[in-house]
């Protein structure tokens, strides 16, 4: 559950118009406490696949297939504000898993701990007439291997909950993961801290370069 | 750019900028929208005009075409000068059930050719919206029904749950049928008049008629547009002229609500008075006659159809009353075929069994067995009873209890004759009780002392002297299985007896082993 700051679009504006070095040093800064996670994070990836075939780069697995270095590579940060979603807000920091085996090694079983279901048999109509054959989509397991998904997640370390059960906001299976949300898990909200603290500690220090032309208006809180 | 689903949001802020500016698109969107509903009432009004009016001329084609199939319906049952009666029958019952003349006139046309009269269909018609309104079920299904029922056909009845079985339904009139569907149904359809669904019916009642009286006028004037008389011209010109129509329906709506306003106020001036209470009170006459025109012709018609319908009524109903006698005769005719082959057979069965047995080598007894069956199966008493006495007679029997038997007494008690034999044994068991109670005094006498007195049961009793000496006990001998043995002196010389338990018993269990040899052999004999 990310932290809302009110007042920090013109804080932003204010930094750049008055104090471009502190803008820049307060980017630094915070990328500095997002590194510390992301770093934390690429060191949960494995070295090796943990099922040998997931490694073997073939027909459409060719830009999925376990690569510890692309996953590593997909692992970042960002400080550069987003452009507002439906609802208006705009991310000012935000750590990511950005790669492809990165993405599936984070969340393989969030969403069926047991694996996908295996594919049934069923009827289709091609070519004007009605076939056996089996069912097919994102929703089952297409393998020859009925049990390949039980067996691929067991191979697997456990998902980690990066919310904790005091801490404000659901508890989703889009907060689970085995990379980042491991890492910001296993960071206990220290991060979150020190990038508000940063982002106020230049509200004031522009408050003072401007002598008070700048408002303390910005506050931080959690988002509702 | 980081997936948003595989990110963690640190830190966010609002920057309500763009949400602002979509509230401002969004209000100036609505205010431009409101205008151009307000622009566009004018031409969608035009357009449900239209389209109103389009239905109009269906409504009033179809009703108009109900009409004229009636009309044929009338005219080729021999009733034309009845047509308007009719007309106004069906105006009135629409009125006052508040039932569509759409619905009413194809019922109407369905009783009617069924039935041939013009009365019985006009009360059958009032008798269908009465069932109709308490079943539930709608007008023309239940007046196809009646007509059904009408002719003998009464399966249709059977949804209307009169509480008749089917065989009821087939075997009662229509008559008697319909009476119960009436007494069932009572007040249904007064009571429906008092309910707002009757209501609201008499409000789309009325649309619908506006609508066909509409539909009319606009056929009318529609089709002179159309260079034409006919409703297929207004049609035509309906679709071609749609635009310039709609500003002609506005203009005349306009004009016709105008001239109407004038031509009543004109029309009241020139009556002196309210027209429409001058018209209700006054009645057309021929001035020929008291009767209307053309009465005496059209109940003369009428008189011919009614009398037509009864004959054919009466002639169901005859065909009818023949068609269950005849029924029932033939009921009674497979029964009684039923009765006499079940009586055939059983006949055939049994004396073909009992001659073939007489036919075969028999006993006397076995042959007077069976010819008393053959007495017996054929009814005659006296070989019967001849035969009885002989069968006894012949299983040794005496002469009396044989007649007895032939003469059918009253069941005896089997076990009379076991008081006399009991009572024989008791005495003989007495005697022997009263023997062994003598050999057991003397005994008794033997092991004390002679002319001395003995002790039996504690008293004392004297014992004479006699010529039975005391003499030396025998040895004893061993008896195998339990036997006893008891020593007798009679004139001094010892007579020994002795009972060996184990042959005793070996000769009961013999005898109730009932001779079997296999059975006998376990006694290890």
């Amino acid at each position: 559950m990310p932290v809302e700051l009110q007042g920090a679009v013109a804080l932003r504006k204010a930094l750049k118009q008055y104090a471009p070095d502190l803008a820049k040093e307060t980017q630094k800064e915070i990328a500095g406490h997002l590194r510390k996670v992301t770093n934390r994070a690429k060191g949960f990836v494995p070295a090796t696949s943990p099922l040998s075939g997931w490694a073997n780069p073939v027909g459409e697995w060719e830009y999925r297939a376990f690569n510890a270095g692309i996953m590593k590579k997909g692992l970042g940060y960002s400080t550069t504000p987003t452009k507002p979603n439906k609802r208006g807000f705009r991310t000012l920091a935000q750590i990511f898993n950005s790669s492809a085996p990165g993405a599936i090694y984070e969340t393989a079983g969030r969403k069926n701990p047991m694996g996908l279901p295996a594919a049934k048999r069923t009827i289709a109509y091609r070519n004007g007439e009605y076939v056996p054959a089996f069912e097919s989509g994102r929703d089952v397991n297409s393998s020859a291997n009925p049990y390949a998904g039980r067996q691929f997640l067991d191979a697997l370390p456990p998902l980690i909950d990066s919310q904790k059960s005091n801490s404000p906001g659901r508890r989703t299976r889009k907060t689970k993961g085995r990379l980042l949300f491991r890492a910001w898990a296993e960071d206990q909200g220290k991060t979150t801290a020190a990038v508000v603290k940063a982002i106020e500690s230049a509200n004031n220090r522009v408050v003072v370069l401007t002598k008070g032309a700048g408002s303390k208006t910005f506050r931080a809180r959690s988002a509702a | 750019m980081a997936n948003t689903d595989l990110a963690i949001k640190i830190a966010t802020t609002l920057d309500a900028t763009g949400l602002n500016k979509a509230d401002k698109a969004v209000n100036k969107f609505t205010k431009t929208v409101g205008r151009l509903g307000r622009n566009l009432g004018l031409a969608l009004g035009t357009t449900a005009i239209i389209a109103y009016g389009k239905a109009s001329v269906k409504a009033f084609a179809a009703d108009e075409a109900a009409a004229k199939r009636l009309s044929t319906a009338v005219d080729n049952l021999g009733l034309s000068l009845s047509q308007s009666r009719v007309t106004s029958f069906i105006k009135d019952l629409e009125t006052s059930s508040a039932v569509a003349d759409d619905v009413l006139r194809p019922a109407f046309q369905a009783l009617l050719t069924t039935t041939g009269s013009l009365t019985r269909s006009q009360e059958l018609l009032s008798n269908a919206i009465q069932i109709s309104r308490a079943s539930g079920i709608d007008l023309a299904t239940v007046s196809e029904d009646l007509a059904k029922g009408f002719v003998g056909v009464t399966r249709g009845l059977r949804k209307y749950n009169t509480g008749l079985t089917q065989a009821e339904l087939k075997s009662k009139s229509f008559n008697e049928i319909l009476g119960i569907m009436l007494a069932r149904s009572a007040g249904a359809a007064e009571e429906y008049l008092t309910t707002t669904s009757y209501k609201m019916e008499v409000l789309a009642l009325a649309a619908s008629n506006a609508q066909e009286t509409i539909g009319e006028g606009l056929v009318d004037a529609l089709a002179r547009v159309g260079g034409g008389t006919e409703a297929s011209d207004a049609a035509k010109s309906i679709d071609n002229l749609a635009n310039s129509t709609s500003n002609l329906i506005k203009f005349l709506g306009s004009a016709i609500g105008l001239v109407n306003k004038f031509r009543k106020s004109y029309t009241n001036f020139l009556a002196g008075g309210d027209v429409d209470t001058l018209m209700a009170e006054t009645q057309p006459t021929t001035n020929r006659s008291k009767s209307p025109a053309g009465t005496a012709a059209r109940t003369a018609q009428q008189r011919q159809a009614e009398a037509a319908a009864a004959k054919r009524a009466k002639e169901l109903e005859a065909l009818t009353k023949k068609q269950v006698a005849s029924s029932k005769a033939l009921t009674a005719e497979q029964k009684k075929q039923t009765a006499l082959k079940k009586a055939g057979s059983i006949f055939d069965l049994d004396q073909v069994q009992l001659i073939a047995a007489l036919k075969g080598k028999l006993s006397d007894e076995d042959r007077k067995r069976v010819e008393l069956q053959f007495a017996l199966l054929t009814g005659n008493t006296n070989q019967a009873q001849l035969l009885t006495y002989e069968l006894a007679k012949a299983q040794g029997l005496g002469e009396k209890i044989a007649k007895d038997l032939a003469s059918l007494p009253p069941a005896a008690n089997p076990f009379a004759s076991w008081d006399a034999y009991l009572d024989m044994l008791m005495e003989k068991a007495k005697r022997v009780a009263s023997v062994s109670g003598s050999v057991a005094v003397a005994a008794a006498s033997s092991m004390t002392t002679a002319g001395s007195s003995v002790y039996v049961g504690g008293t004392k009793v004297d014992i004479p002297a006699t010529n039975v000496t005391t003499m030396p006990k025998p040895a004893a001998t061993a008896i195998s299985g339990g036997g006893q043995q008891a020593t007798t002196y009679v004139g001094g010389t010892p007579i020994y007896v002795q009972i060996d338990g184990k042959t005793i018993a070996s000769a009961l269990q013999d005898s109730s082993l009932s001779g079997i040899g296999s059975s006998v052999n376990r006694t290890g004999r």
